[in-house]
């Protein structure tokens, strides 16, 4: 850290209601707080209690950020095939795209993008809890882009379950982390 | 050393108000400024400051009435459709000229429209209700200048003696931004010697306040008063901010979280060779109205970027009195035509292009 002060980075994480996707954005900025100068964390969802399209983007910057709405990320996050038919278009030329193999049936159609397919819904069911899929992807978006370094993650983890008082499902979603991170 | 959080548009706006030493807040709650008013319950009473959440919006804007009568620093906190049912409340404290806040998180119109953002309260919160009345307008785009704005809207209330509107909308409220929690020091106010804090605080001499000046004293002097008060605010109070407008050939107008998605739009633009510029109005009452008509004699092209169907555009065509072209990007530019979609830099960027 420190010696490129003039890092700006963006990622936009999509799916539905329930399934984490706000919740590993706030990790993300939470987290990037810790390294980066300026941080913004944008929400989109629909008025459901669970389902309706979500829709989070995040910007990590050396620099006051100057747009938290992101239209056409450099990083994207997809959760389910819905997610992906709406946002694959705006990925920018080169970016990045993971996607939760799982959900998804059909191969990306771009093809300037660098597509990494995450079998993320099984393997958190291997692990006994879907839930935690979210974490899956996080794991390995981290290993792919190393934007924040995992244990900054971890420590951020920890801290926002405790804050929640749900210390006992720190070890599976650390698990589930360390698993999207290994496996890719 | 500086606290520096990862907080909501929203809750800026609660700290904001703790460290502008606001004491009283009421409110009831509604999408898109939930977040506010339940850092406010729960941030309050810990600070031994009194939060009410009140029966309705009705009843928070007399509520602020009354504690501002008595010249703590009060506020509340709302979004469109219930700052309309504030109405009436809000022109009887114009009447009664008592400083407050009154922070309005715009969500979609009319009526109760959707639960999401817009900018579609422009014009009721710089042209205000009944009784000619003016109000200073505050309009801050970015968390960091959401905490920024609240503590300078009280300063304002209390050297004018007059109510300020925050109009803030649902994607800066519930986006998520780091800010540094740094207290704004402003000059020494004076003593409020109109406040009514009980008799013996005014050597047994009776005060009142009352919300009908036409009827009971002078209407003369208020009249005269206000017109003096609003003069002073028109001259002294218009904030705003520029962005590479020197040799731009097209200036993009924009408030709130839309002028961030329109910076963006302008260093694209200029990244492709096309002199974009930005002005940024931070109050929208009084209007920085003498820039614009400045630019207006040497730059050709105007466009106004908010997300309602025109309503900013209205103070800009008065600003470039006839002198240069002005467009539009408004709502029907979403990139979604519904209550979630909006506008987005691409856009902006798309209509600076054809535009130019």
């Amino acid at each position: 850290m420190g010696e490129d002060k003039d890092r700006t980075c963006n990622v936009a994480i999509a799916g539905y209601g329930g399934q984490g996707v706000l919740t590993i954005g706030l990790l993300i900025a939470r987290a990037g707080l810790k390294s980066f100068n300026y941080v913004s964390w944008f929400p989109t969802y629909e008025t459901w209690q669970r389902g309706g399209r979500v829709f989070c983007g995040v910007v990590l910057s050396d620099k006051q950020v100057i747009s938290p709405i992101i239209s056409e990320p450099e990083a994207l996050v997809v959760f389910d095939q819905q997610a992906l038919d709406i946002y694959e278009d705006s990925l920018v030329p080169n970016g990045l795209l993971v996607f939760n193999r799982s959900m998804v049936d059909r191969e990306p159609k771009r093809e300037d993008v660098r597509a990494v397919p995450v079998r993320a819904t099984e393997l958190a069911k291997e692990m006994g809890a879907v839930q935690v899929s979210n974490l899956v992807l996080l794991g390995a978006y981290l290993k792919i882009t190393n934007v924040i370094p995992i244990d900054i993650i971890e420590k951020t983890l920890e801290y926002t379950l405790q804050k929640e008082k749900k210390d006992k499902l720190i070890s599976l979603n650390k698990k589930a982390l360390k698993c999207g991170y290994e496996k890719i | 050393m500086v606290e520096k959080v990862l907080i909501s548009g929203n809750e800026a706006i609660g700290y904001g108000a703790i460290y502008a030493d606001c004491t009283h807040y009421f409110g009831y709650p509604i999408t898109p400024q939930n977040e506010l008013i339940e850092f406010m319950a729960r941030e309050f009473p810990k600070l031994g400051r009194t939060f009410v959440q009140a029966e309705s919006e009705f009843a928070s804007i007399n509520m602020v009435c009354g504690a501002a009568a008595t010249g703590v620093r009060a506020m509340t906190s709302t979004a469109s459709t219930a700052f309309g049912l504030m109405q009436e409340g809000i022109s009887g404290i114009a009447s009664m000229e008592l400083p407050c806040l009154i922070v309005n998180v715009q969500r979609g119109g009319p009526g109760a429209g959707s639960t999401q953002h817009s900018q579609m309260d422009y014009l009721i919160a710089t042209r205000c209700a009944n009784g000619g009345y003016k109000n200073i307008v505050l309009a801050p785009f970015s968390a960091q200048e959401a905490f920024e704005l609240t503590q300078l809207a009280f300063y304002l209330a209390d050297k004018y003696r007059i109510h300020v509107i925050l109009l803030s909308d649902g994607l800066l409220g519930q986006m998520y931004e780091s800010v540094e929690l740094k207290k704004v020091e402003f000059p020494a106010l004076p003593e409020k010697d109109w406040a009514m804090r009980g008799s013996a605080a005014h050597n047994f001499k009776r005060t009142f306040i009352h919300n009908a000046p036409g009827i009971i004293g002078s209407y003369y002097d208020f009249m005269k008063r206000s017109d003096e008060k609003y003069k002073r605010i028109k001259e002294e109070e218009g904030r705003y901010e520029t962005y590479e407008i020197e040799d731009a050939d097209i200036v993009l107008v924009s408030y709130g979280s839309t002028a961030r998605v329109t910076l963006e739009a302008m260093y694209r633009a200029r990244g492709e060779g096309i002199k974009a510029g930005l002005i940024r109005p931070i109050t929208l009452w009084p209007f920085p109205r003498k820039v614009i008509n400045k630019m207006a004699e040497s730059k050709k092209k105007f466009l106004v970027v908010e997300d309602c169907m025109g309503q900013m555009i209205e103070d800009v065509e008065l600003a470039v009195e006839g002198k240069a072209r002005i467009d539009l990007v408004g709502s029907m530019d979403r990139n979604l035509p519904t209550g979630s979609g909006m506008i987005l830099s691409k856009k902006v960027l798309e209509k600076i292009r054809s535009f130019n």
